[in-house]
C-alpha cells in the first residue's frame, strides 16, 4: 500500500509540490509577519501611554485599541478597494470594495495590509494624547483608515488586482512604507496637533519655552520600544511577502538601523551637554527603523547603519525644532514617523542598489515624500477641523483637569496607586 | 499722618481716571490695609495685587508712571481726600452681604471657599500673584454680565460670600478655570500636583468638605 503511494506522489509533476510548498510557506510567512505586525500595536499602546500622565494612559490604550479595531472593518469595507482594487487611473482603486476573492492568497494579504493601514492611523493618537476627545479622534482614524491612508497608498503600491499608482510609475520606492504608512500618519499627526492645540501649560505663557510634561511609566516607553522593533521584523520583512532567502538581510537592514538611529541620538545628546533622555533614546531606535522602511530590501547594511544614524539626529533636532514652533506633540511621532520617514524615503533613493547617488532616483523620492503631504495634511487639517466644530475635538478645560480616564471612561488606569485627586470619586 | 493722607489722595487722583466708583473705592481699601505705610516700591506689588480691578482699561506700566508723577507733585495739585466716601463704602462693605447678595452661601460653597482659600495660601507670594493676574483674564473670558466682578473680588478679598450667587455649575467652571491659570503659571505637573495635593488635604483632614466640594470636581 505505501509502495502505492509512494508511486502515485511519484508520477505526480514536481513543479506542483513546489507551487503549493511556496504558497504554503508564503501564506505561513505573511501570516506571522501580520501577526507581529499587530503585536505593534501593543507597542505603541505601551509607548503612547507610558509618555502621558497616569490620569490619561486608559484613554490613550483605548484610542490605540478601538482605532485598530474601527479601522480594520473601515479597511476591509473600503480601504483596501480604494487601495489595491483595479486602478486605471492611477490615482486610486475602483473595484474590491466590500471584497470576496476566487483564490486564498489575496485573503493573507488582505489581512497584512489591514494591519499597516491600522498602524499608520494609530500614529496620530500618540502625538495628538492627553486633550483630545475620544469620540472626535475615532471619527478621524477612521476617515484616514478609509480615505486617506488608501489613497495615497494606491499611488505608490496600488494596483494588486490591475493598473498601477502614478508614483509607482515613475518608479517611486517605498519598499514597506517609511512614506506610505510613516510619513502619513505624522503628516495627520501634524494636523492634528495644529487643529487641538497643545497640552494646558504646556508652553510658558511669558517665555514660550517648552515644559516637561513627563510621561509616567517610562519603563513601559522601554518595554513598547522593545515591542516595536520586533514588530519592525514581520513589517519590513513581512514586506516582501514572500519566504526567500532576501528576508535575512531585510530583517538584519531594519535591526542595524534601529541601533543605528539609538547610539546616534545617544551621542547627539551626550555631545551636546544634554541629559541622555530614555524617551528620546527610544524615539531615536524607532526612527531609524521609520527611516529604514522604505530601502530596508534594496540597500547594504552599510547604508542601513547611515540611514538609521541620520534618523535618529533629525529626530532630536524635529523634536527641538517643533517645541521652538510650540507644536505640542506628546510623544514626538512626527520627528519619528515624519521626518525620519521623509529622510528614509530620500536615502531609499539615494543608497539604492546597485546604483546609488542616483539623482534622478532621488528626484522621484521627492516628488513622492511632496506628494505625500501635500495629499495626506490639508485634507487632514480641514476634517479635524471639521470635527472640532461639530462634534468637538479638544477636550475642555474640566476634562483635562480630570484626565481623560475619568472624563471619557470613568476608570482609573491606577485606582490603587492613584496620588492625585484631581475628580470625584468614581461611583458604579 | 499727612504722608498717609497725601498717598491716599495721590492714588485717588490717578485711580479715579480709569475706574468707576465701587471699584476705586475697593482699591483704596486694599491699599488702606496692606500697602500704607510701605515704601514707594511697594506701588508695583500694589498694582498687580489690584490688577483684575484695572487691566481691561489701561496696562500698568502706564498706571505706574502716572501715580509715580503723582505722588511727587504738590498736595495742592491732587484731588480732595476721599476719606469720606472711604468710609461710606466701608460701612456698606461691613453690610455688604444683605447689599450685594441675597443668598448666604451653602457648606458646598464655603467648602470649596476654603479648599480654594488653602489652595491659594500654598502659593508662594510672587506666584499667588501671577495667578491672581491670569485668573482674571480667564474670568473675563468665561463669566460675564457681572459674575466676573464677583469672582474676581472674591479672589481678592477671599471672602465666600461672593460665591453665594453662583450655581454648581459656575463654580465647577470657576474652580477648573483656577486649575488652568495654575497650569499656565505653575506649569501642568505642578498644577496637577498642587490641585490634587490640596484635595487630598483636605479629603484627610476634612472628609465633610471633601465630599461637598465633590461636586465641584
Amino acid at each position: 500500500m505505501s509502495r502505492l503511494l509512494l508511486l502515485l506522489v511519484l508520477l505526480i509533476p514536481a513543479n506542483v509540490f513546489a507551487a503549493d510548498a511556496d504558497l504554503a510557506l508564503n501564506t505561513v510567512w505573511v501570516l506571522v509577519a501580520a501577526a507581529l505586525v499587530f503585536f505593534m500595536q501593543t507597542g505603541f499602546a505601551l509607548l503612547e501611554s507610558g509618555m502621558a500622565r497616569s490620569k490619561n494612559a486608559v484613554n490613550v490604550v483605548m484610542k490605540n485599541y478601538m482605532d485598530l479595531c474601527l479601522g480594520s472593518l473601515i479597511f476591509w469595507a473600503v480601504g483596501f478597494g480604494l487601495m489595491f482594487g483595479v486602478n486605471e487611473s492611477g490615482f486610486f482603486g475602483t473595484t474590491h470594495l466590500f471584497p470576496q476573492f476566487d483564490s486564498e492568497w489575496p485573503y493573507t494579504f488582505l489581512l497584512f495590509q489591514m494591519l499597516f493601514a491600522a498602524t499608520a492611523t494609530t500614529i496620530a493618537s500618540g502625538a495628538m494624547a492627553e486633550r483630545t476627545r475620544y469620540m472626535g479622534y475615532l471619527v478621524g482614524a477612521m476617515v484616514i483608515t478609509g480615505v486617506i491612508y488608501p489613497v495615497f497608498g494606491s499611488w505608490a503600491w496600488g494596483g494588486f488586482f490591475g493598473g498601477k499608482g502614478w508614483l509607482a510609475e515613475m518608479g517611486f520606492i517605498d519598499f514597506a512604507g517609511s512614506t506610505v504608512v510613516h510619513a502619513v500618519g505624522a503628516w495627520c499627526a501634524l494636523a492634528g496637533i495644529l487643529v487641538v492645540g497643545p497640552r494646558l501649560g504646556r508652553f510658558d505663557p511669558v517665555t514660550g519655552k517648552a515644559r516637561l510634561i513627563p510621561g509616567h511609566n517610562l519603563n513601559n516607553v522601554a518595554l513598547g520600544g522593545f515591542i516595536l522593533w520586533l514588530g519592525w521584523f514581520g513589517f519590513n520583512a513581512g514586506s516582501l511577502l514572500q519566504g526567500d532567502a532576501s528576508l535575512g538581510k531585510i530583517a538584519l537592514n531594519t535591526h542595524l538601523a534601529a541601533c543605528a538611529g539609538a547610539a546616534s541620538i545617544f551621542l547627539c545628546q551626550a555631545l551636546s551637554g544634554r541629559p541622555v533622555l530614555l524617551t528620546l533614546t527610544v524615539n531615536g531606535s524607532l526612527g531609524g527603523l521609520v527611516a529604514i522602511t522604505a530601502g530596508c530590501a534594496t540597500m547594504s547594511p552599510g547604508y542601513a547603519i547611515v540611514t538609521g544614524a541620520v534618523a535618529g539626529a533629525i529626530v532630536l533636532l524635529g523634536t527641538v525644532m517643533l517645541e521652538m514652533l510650540q507644536l505640542d506633540d506628546a510623544v514626538g511621532a512626527i520627528p519619528v514617523h515624519g521626518f525620519a520617514g521623509v529622510w528614509g524615503t530620500l536615502a531609499a533613493g539615494l543608497f539604492l542598489q546597485p546604483n546609488p547617488f542616483d539623482l534622478h532616483q532621488l528626484g522621484v523620492q521627492a516628488v513622492g515624500s511632496i506628494a505625500a503631504f501635500l495629499w495626506t495634511f490639508p485634507l487632514a487639517f480641514i476634517m479635524y477641523w471639521l470635527l472640532e466644530k461639530s462634534i468637538g475635538l479638544r477636550a475642555t478645560h474640566l476634562q483635562q483637569q480630570r484626565g481623560l480616564d475619568f472624563s471619557e471612561h470613568a476608570e482609573n488606569g491606577y485606582p490603587e496607586f492613584d496620588s492625585l485627586h484631581l475628580h470625584k470619586p468614581i461611583v458604579r | 499722618m499727612e504722608e498717609r493722607i497725601r498717598q491716599r489722595r495721590a492714588l485717588f487722583t490717578v485711580l479715579q481716571e480709569w475706574l468707576e466708583e465701587s471699584s476705586l473705592m475697593e482699591a483704596l481699601v486694599i491699599f488702606e490695609d496692606h500697602f500704607q505705610g510701605r515704601p514707594t516700591i511697594a506701588v508695583h506689588d500694589y498694582l498687580t495685587r489690584i490688577a483684575p480691578l484695572y487691566q481691561d482699561r489701561v496696562d500698568a506700566k502706564t498706571l505706574r508712571r502716572n501715580l509715580m508723577q503723582v505722588l511727587v507733585t504738590r498736595t495742592q495739585d491732587l484731588a480732595p481726600d476721599p476719606l469720606p466716601q472711604l468710609e461710606k463704602f466701608r460701612r456698606q462693605q461691613t453690610s455688604g452681604p444683605d447689599l450685594r447678595f441675597n443668598a448666604q452661601p451653602t457648606p458646598q460653597q464655603l467648602a470649596l471657599h476654603s479648599l480654594v482659600s488653602a489652595m491659594m495660601h500654598k502659593v508662594p507670594l510672587t506666584q499667588r500673584k501671577q495667578l491672581h493676574v491670569h485668573i482674571a483674564q480667564q474670568l473675563k473670558t468665561r463669566f460675564r454680565n457681572g459674575s466676573y466682578d464677583l469672582l474676581s473680588q472674591y479672589m481678592l478679598a477671599d471672602n465666600p460670600l461672593y460665591l453665594a450667587g453662583f450655581d454648581d455649575r459656575a463654580l465647577r467652571d470657576f474652580l477648573s478655570l483656577i486649575y488652568v491659570a495654575a497650569c499656565e503659571v505653575l506649569g501642568p505637573v505642578a498644577a496637577d500636583r498642587w490641585l490634587g495635593g490640596c484635595i487630598a488635604d483636605l479629603r484627610t483632614a476634612e472628609p465633610a468638605n471633601a465630599e461637598a466640594v465633590n461636586r465641584y470636581l
